[in-house]
């Protein structure tokens, strides 16, 4: 064979491997003029051949224009991959490849590019790609999703190595155990703050599932911070190729509150059990939607109804109610249903099993659902009978009572009246004979004296002063009896004036009396003014009576606020030189008709103190008398409770 | 009726106290000037001239009237509201001469027209100077409206006892 034949072989054989394996091969000289091309290099390129030969960086116009640089770049890169926008649109992945040969041909170094398609490679890893990133994201997705929902449901998660021991903890089963984020802890730590009686048991079943591989579930109490917990917690094992137990993990859940609400509820129900048969109450649960009343065990025992006597409507409880009462009290329970009330109370009779009516309250709450719509009352009735026995026998007594006190005021009014018709008749009737006595007593001693004795007519005399001291006594009885029902006024009183216009008055009517009198200061006091009055005539005319035997009558009226009798109050006194009065009949002093002297030394009636006293208790005050040591006599009286320092004003 | 005008007009019923009053009455020597009725009814009709006191003129009314409350038939109260409600009568001086002190005999009497309260004294000496006051008074220092200027002139001659 010639160098000829062979070089052409040569170049046949190359161009059928090349086209073999869709490839294309290029030589260039080094000055990059392509001296010869084997392969499909127009099926890779879609480009003419004879724009590379005319053209030596014709393959970088080709190109996708963001790999254009790849291909302009020269240098010792072995391969390179660019992108070629094929004409169909689609985008071609075509890999380069370059060597460097000797070719004794041409001179100095030829570079050998091989071409070839590997744009369904590349597919295959772009897809791979996308499949594997969208699988990162759904997991890390599914990862928050989960963290979302185990910290919504207080679930926590944990799991143990069982090889290394070592523990894993989420940081909600952190919460959960109350351990902080970053406090270490292994199974020594969490088996701690499980109280002492559970520990044993969750010990003993983590250890079962280890052995036998089964799931477990278990609930069990923790003690944080003093406070306990309830948890409730689901696992399984994980086990190796060979079947050997390799991680337990669990989720847990705190389920405190559902525990607490389920106890409260177990203990109100219990209550309400306990409650309804300890009760006397009938206990009653009326569902409206099914006219449904359930009733407790205090119903029978009120009512006398057995249980099966009783049924559930509401018509076998509406019918035993009074017929007097039923229409208000189906009524008012229409009333509270169908306005806005919550609550029911109505008394009423209701009829027991024998027949007997008893006053009975019944209470019930209205139970709405979200519409407003009431569905279910809860209440109770309870027997008033006794109470209601109790009331109407207060209200007969209270009657019985009031009509009692109507007949003794109306007795009281007549005797009230009568005595008014007695002192009337007194004043008047009885005062006419004692004027026939005395008128003509006086016209015998005129016009018959000459022909009576000396002493018949002294005892005319006597008849006449009898008629005058039992005129004078009727006057002063019915002054008395006066004091007693007449209101009294309320005006500031002048004390000093009425004081020094009654001693002026007196000493008017005694001109041929020595009588010297000192005034102090008296302060005013509230009452009655012409009552006040009385009272000083009175004690002023005793003091000027009894001191008739002294030839100079001496009386001191002052006022005091430290006198021992009423300590811190006005004391208003008189006192005289007189001839006092025997202490050992002290007490007879302000009473009626009662006398110290006998009436040949000082005449009166015994009224005069009494007017005093009686006054003076109508004013609220006290009045007193003592003996003076030296003879003569000392009257005190309070007038309410003018205190002493109004006295202190008005000297200062 | 001795001829004599009435001017006093006692309205009592007692007896004893009748005496007594004429006794002071002849005392002071107008006791001939006196006619005393002893109950309400005929007080009355004494002074509207009503039977059997018809013959009477009305405007010769006395210069006073001494009347007690406390009498038959009519009591003095009743005497007194009707006197003093009729327009012959009400200008007639009526003095209340009584037993009673009581409050509300007062209040009344004043009420219904009452010219003066006297309360009778048990003491029959100052019952003697009552009357001498009374008659001073009311017949000697009272004036009265003109239509009864015939009595008038009468007052001048009274008793000296009493002046």
């Amino acid at each position: 064979m010639s160098s000829r034949t062979s070089e052409v072989e040569q170049r046949v054989c190359c161009d059928a491997a090349f086209m073999a394996f869709d490839q294309a091969a290029w030589l260039a000289d080094d000055e990059g003029r392509v001296v010869s091309v084997y392969g499909a290099f127009e099926q890779i390129w879609e480009h003419p051949l004879s724009e590379l030969l005319e053209d030596p960086n014709a393959i970088a116009g080709w190109v996708h224009p963001d790999d254009r640089a790849i291909i302009e770049r020269r240098g010792d890169e072995p391969s390179k991959e660019v992108r070629l926008i094929a004409k169909d649109g689609a985008t071609r992945w075509i890999s380069l490849r370059s060597v460097d040969i000797r070719d004794p041909r041409l001179p100095g170094l030829a570079r050998l590019t091989v071409a070839r398609d590997i744009s369904a490679a590349k597919a295959g890893q772009l897809r791979m790609h996308a499949e594997q990133e969208a699988a990162d994201q759904a997991l890390r997705a599914s990862k928050k999703h989960l963290a979302a929902a185990t910290r919504l449901a207080r679930l926590g998660s944990w799991s143990r190595d069982l090889r290394t021991g070592v523990s894993e903890w989420s940081d909600q089963q952190r919460e959960i155990l109350g351990f902080k984020t970053d406090e270490p802890i292994g199974l020594q730590e969490f088996l701690d703050r499980v109280v002492a009686e559970d520990r044993q048991h969750v010990l003993d079943v983590m250890n079962k599932s280890e052995r036998d591989g089964h799931r477990f579930s278990l609930a069990y109490r923790l003690l944080v911070d003093g406070a306990m917990r309830h948890v409730s917690e689901v696992g399984a094992v994980d086990f190796d190729d060979v079947g050997t137990p390799a991680r337990i993990y669990g989720i847990s859940q705190d389920v405190t509150e559902q525990v607490r609400a389920a106890e409260a509820l177990r203990t109100s129900e219990e209550r309400f059990r306990i409650t309804a048969n300890v009760t006397n109450d009938a206990l009653w649960d009326w569902d409206l939607t099914r006219d449904h009343i359930s009733w407790s065990v205090g119903f029978h025992n009120l009512f006398h109804y057995t249980p099966e006597e009783v049924d559930a409507s509401l018509s076998f409880w509406s019918d035993r109610i009074h017929p007097d009462d039923r229409e208000e009290v189906l009524a008012s329970l229409r009333d509270a249903i169908e306005h806005e009330g919550l609550q029911w109370r109505k008394e009423y009779r209701f009829r027991r099993a024998d027949g007997e009516f008893v006053f009975v309250e019944d209470r019930g709450n209205v139970i709405r659902d979200e519409d407003g719509k009431v569905v279910r009352m809860v209440g109770g009735i309870s027997d008033i009978t006794r109470r209601k026995r109790e009331e109407i026998d207060i209200r007969r007594t209270n009657e019985e009572l009031e009509l009692r006190v109507r007949e003794r005021t109306a007795n009281m009014e007549s005797a009230l009246r009568e005595l008014d018709a007695f002192s009337y008749s007194v004043s008047h009737d009885l005062r006419a004979p004692l004027r026939a006595i005395d008128g003509f007593s006086r016209m015998l001693h005129q016009e018959h004296a000459a022909e009576l004795a000396p002493e018949a007519l002294e005892y005319i005399d006597l008849i006449r002063a009898g008629a005058r001291r039992m005129g004078q006594l009727i006057d002063d009885l019915l002054a008395f009896s006066r004091l007693g029902r007449q209101p009294l006024a309320t005006d500031q009183v002048d004390m000093g004036a009425i004081a020094q216009r009654t001693v002026d008055e007196l000493r008017h009517e005694a001109p041929d009396r020595k009588i010297e009198v000192t005034i102090g200061p008296l302060p005013d006091c509230i009452g009655d003014g012409s009552a006040l009055k009385q009272v000083w005539v009175n004690l002023l005319s005793n003091a000027l009576k009894y001191s008739r035997p002294r030839d100079v009558a001496r009386i001191e009226i002052d006022a005091v606020s430290d006198d021992p009798a009423a300590p811190g109050l006005v004391v208003y006194r008189v006192r005289d030189n007189g001839v006092g009065f025997d202490e050992r009949y002290a007490h007879k002093l302000f009473l009626v008709f009662q006398r110290l002297h006998p009436a040949s030394e000082f005449e009166g009636t015994g009224v005069g103190l009494a007017i005093v006293h009686r006054i003076v208790d109508r004013h609220g005050g006290r009045v007193w008398g003592r003996s003076r040591p030296d003879g003569g006599s000392e009257f005190g009286f309070t007038i309410g409770k003018t205190s002493g320092q109004e006295l202190t004003r008005r000297i200062t | 009726m001795n001829g004599q005008p009435i001017e006093i007009l006692l309205v009592e019923d007692q007896p004893d106290d009748v005496r007594l009053a004429m006794h002071a009455f002849r005392t002071f020597d107008i006791a001939d000037r006196v006619h005393v009725l002893q109950d309400g009814a005929e007080a009355i009709a004494f002074l509207l001239c009503t039977p059997p006191y018809e013959h009477r003129a009305t405007h010769e009314p006395p210069r006073l009237v001494l009347l007690d409350l406390h009498l038959p038939k009519v009591d003095g109260l009743e005497v007194l509201r009707c006197l003093k409600s009729d327009p012959r009568t009400q200008r007639i001086p009526i003095v209340v001469l009584t037993s009673s002190r009581q409050e509300s005999d007062l209040l009344e009497s004043y009420r219904l027209g009452a010219n003066s309260y006297i309360v009778k004294p048990v003491d029959f000496e100052v019952f003697l100077s009552v009357v001498r006051e009374l008659g001073r008074y009311w017949l000697v220092r009272n004036e009265l409206p003109c239509d009864s200027s015939d009595l008038r002139q009468q007052s001048r001659s009274l008793p000296k006892e009493l002046s």
